[in-house]
C-alpha cells in the first residue's frame, strides 16, 4: 500500500511494534483498540496539542518524533523531552480530564493514531492489562518530569546540564576508539529549552566544548571526543 | 487504647471515616475487602524516613494521617521540595508501577498513619482489579501534572510569582478561611525556598516585602492573606 511518507497503516500487522504500550498488549486488546483508533500522517511541524486545551484524547505516536514543551507566563518555552515511537501522548489530561498540560509538535512527519476520550477510558476499564500498561506509561512519565525537574532546579551549572544532556542523547551512538557518534537533529535553541537556558549560552557552551576538544557538532551530527572530560563536568 | 504519637489507629480500611473522595483507598467495597489483607497499618513519628532517592522501591505507603515531605538532593547538597503529601495519596506508587528505583526521598512531617503494600502484593492487586488499576492512574496522572506544574514555575524567574502561586495554592481549599482567621503552614523559610527553587535569603526578602505592602504575613506558623487580589495578580491567576 502506499503511504504519506513511506509510513506504515495498520496496527495488526505493524512491523514497527517497538517494546512500549499498545504494542506489548494482548491480541484481544489490540483488536478492540484496532477498533477506535484513527490512524492519521501529520507533516513536521504541526501543533497536535495545546496546554491549557480540553483533552479530545490521546495521540499514540507510531513514528516519527514529537517535542513535549511548556511555555511560562513570560513567554519562555522549556522543552521537557522528545517523544520517540511507542509513547501514547496526552495520556495524564484523559485520565484526569483536566486540560493538557504540555504542547505537543511533531519534528518529523510523524504517523499518529487517536483515540477519542471517552472510548480511551472505556477501552481501559474493558481491558485490565491495557490499564495496567496506561498506569506504567504514566508512571515513566512522571519519573521524567521529577528528571527534568531536578536538573533545572538542582544543577547550577550550565556546561554540566549540557554535559548531561550530550551524555544521554549520545546513549545509543556508536563508539570507535573512544571517539563516539550519534545523530542529534536538534537546533541550538532546541537544546536550550531542553536544558533551561538561552540559545545564546548553548552556542557558547558548545564553542568552549569545541575549543577544548571534548564534543563536536557537525550538521546532524554529535560526536564525542572525550567522553571522560563529560562524566566530569556532569559530576562537578 | 494506648496508642503512639498520642494517635488513634485506623486498622480497619472499611470502616475507616479517614478515607473520603479523592483517597486513593476509595473503592468499591469489594474491592477494598480484597486490600484489606494486603496492607500493614504502621505509624511513624515525626521526621521518620520511609525511603531515600535511589533506592528499590519496596511497596506503597498510603497516607492515611499525616504529612509527609518530598524531596530530593543535589550533589552540592541542595534539596528541592516537590510537594508536601496530604492525607489520602500514595507514596512511592510511581516507582512500585514503573519498577524504576525511588526518585524522591520521602520523610514524615508530623506523627503519620500509613498503610504499607508490598509492591508484588500491590502490582497483583492493580491485575486483578481493574477499578484499583484505574484509581491508580489517575492518581499517577495528578501527580504527573503536579510534577508539570512545579516544573513550569522553575522557568518563571520571579520570586514573588513564586510565592505568590505557592500561596494561592495553599489557600486553594479554603480561601475564606486564609483571606479571614489564617490558614496552618508549617514550614521554615528554608523549606517553603526549597519548594519553589530559591535560596532562604530571597524567601525572607520576599515574605518582608509582602508583609509591608499588607499583601500576606506569615506569623508563627499562620498564614493570613490580606490582599487576595494581588496575589492572583501576582501569580497571574
Amino acid at each position: 500500500m502506499n503511504s504519506p511518507y513511506g509510513l506504515p497503516a495498520e496496527c495488526l500487522t505493524c512491523h514497527l511494534r517497538p517494546g512500549n504500550f499498545c504494542c506489548s498488549l494482548s491480541r484481544e486488546s489490540l483488536e478492540a483498540l484496532k477498533q477506535i483508533k484513527h490512524a492519521t500522517v501529520f507533516p513536521e511541524g504541526a501543533v497536535i496539542f495545546v496546554e491549557g486545551q480540553l483533552p479530545r484524547g490521546i495521540f499514540m505516536l507510531c513514528q516519527g518524533q514529537a517535542k513535549l514543551s511548556t511555555t511560562s507566563r513570560d513567554g519562555k518555552a522549556f522543552i521537557l523531552r522528545i517523544a520517540t515511537g511507542g509513547e501514547i501522548l496526552g495520556l495524564d489530561a484523559v485520565v484526569t480530564g483536566k486540560p493538557y498540560e504540555l504542547t505537543m509538535e511533531t519534528m518529523q512527519p510523524s504517523r499518529l493514531a487517536f483515540v477519542n476520550r471517552e472510548e480511551f477510558l472505556r477501552f481501559l476499564k474493558e481491558h485490565g492489562d491495557a490499564c495496567l500498561q496506561a498506569a506504567q506509561h504514566i508512571s515513566r512519565d512522571c519519573h521524567d518530569a521529577y528528571e527534568a525537574a531536578r536538573l533545572i532546579a538542582l544543577s547550577h551549572s550550565i556546561p554540566g546540564r549540557v554535559a548531561k544532556f550530550l551524555l544521554a542523547s549520545a546513549t545509543d551512538g556508536q563508539g570507535t576508539n573512544g571517539v563516539v557518534c550519534a545523530r542529534l537533529a536538534l537546533t541550538h535553541t532546541d537544546i536550550a529549552q531542553l536544558v533551561g537556558t538561552t540559545r545564546e549560552t548553548i552556542t557558547r557552551t558548545l564553542a568552549e566544548f569545541r575549543k577544548k576538544g571534548i564534543v563536536e557538532i557537525r550538521a546532524s551530527t554529535l560526536i564525542i571526543h572525550n567522553k571522560p572530560a563529560l562524566e566530569r563536568l556532569v559530576a562537578a | 487504647m494506648h496508642s503512639p504519637y498520642g494517635m488513634e489507629l485506623v486498622e480497619d480500611c472499611l470502616s475507616c471515616k479517614l478515607c473520603s473522595e479523592g483517597f486513593f483507598c476509595h473503592l468499591p467495597k469489594s474491592v477494598m475487602q480484597a486490600f484489606q489483607p494486603l496492607k500493614f497499618t504502621l505509624a511513624y513519628p515525626a521526621g521518620a524516613t520511609l525511603f531515600v532517592e535511589g533506592q528499590t522501591c519496596r511497596g506503597i505507603y498510603i497516607l492515611c494521617k499525616g504529612r509527609v515531605k518530598l524531596s530530593a538532593t543535589s550533589k552540592e547538597g541542595h534539596t528541592l521540595i516537590f510537594k508536601i503529601a496530604q492525607p489520602g495519596e500514595v507514596l512511592g506508587l510511581n516507582a512500585a508501577v514503573s519498577g524504576i528505583s525511588h526518585e524522591t526521598t520521602a520523610e514524615t512531617g508530623q506523627p503519620c498513619q500509613l498503610n504499607f503494600v508490598k509492591r508484588d502484593d500491590f502490582l497483583k492487586f492493580l491485575t486483578e482489579h481493574g477499578d484499583a488499576c484505574m484509581h491508580a492512574a489517575i492518581h499517577l496522572s495528578r501527580e504527573c501534572q503536579q510534577a508539570y506544574q512545579h516544573l513550569r514555575s522553575f522557568v518563571t524567574t520571579s520570586a514573588p510569582e513564586r510565592i505568590a502561586r505557592l500561596m494561592l495554592d495553599w489557600s486553594q481549599d479554603d480561601s475564606r478561611m486564609a483571606t479571614a482567621h489564617g490558614i496552618k503552614v508549617a514550614l521554615t523559610h528554608d523549606e517553603i525556598g526549597q519548594i519553589i527553587g530559591m535560596s532562604r535569603e530571597t524567601v525572607t526578602r520576599t515574605l518582608a516585602n509582602f508583609r509591608e505592602q499588607r499583601i500576606a504575613k506569615i506569623h508563627g506558623s499562620t498564614l493570613l492573606i490580606q490582599n487576595m487580589s494581588a496575589i492572583q495578580k501576582l501569580a497571574g491567576a
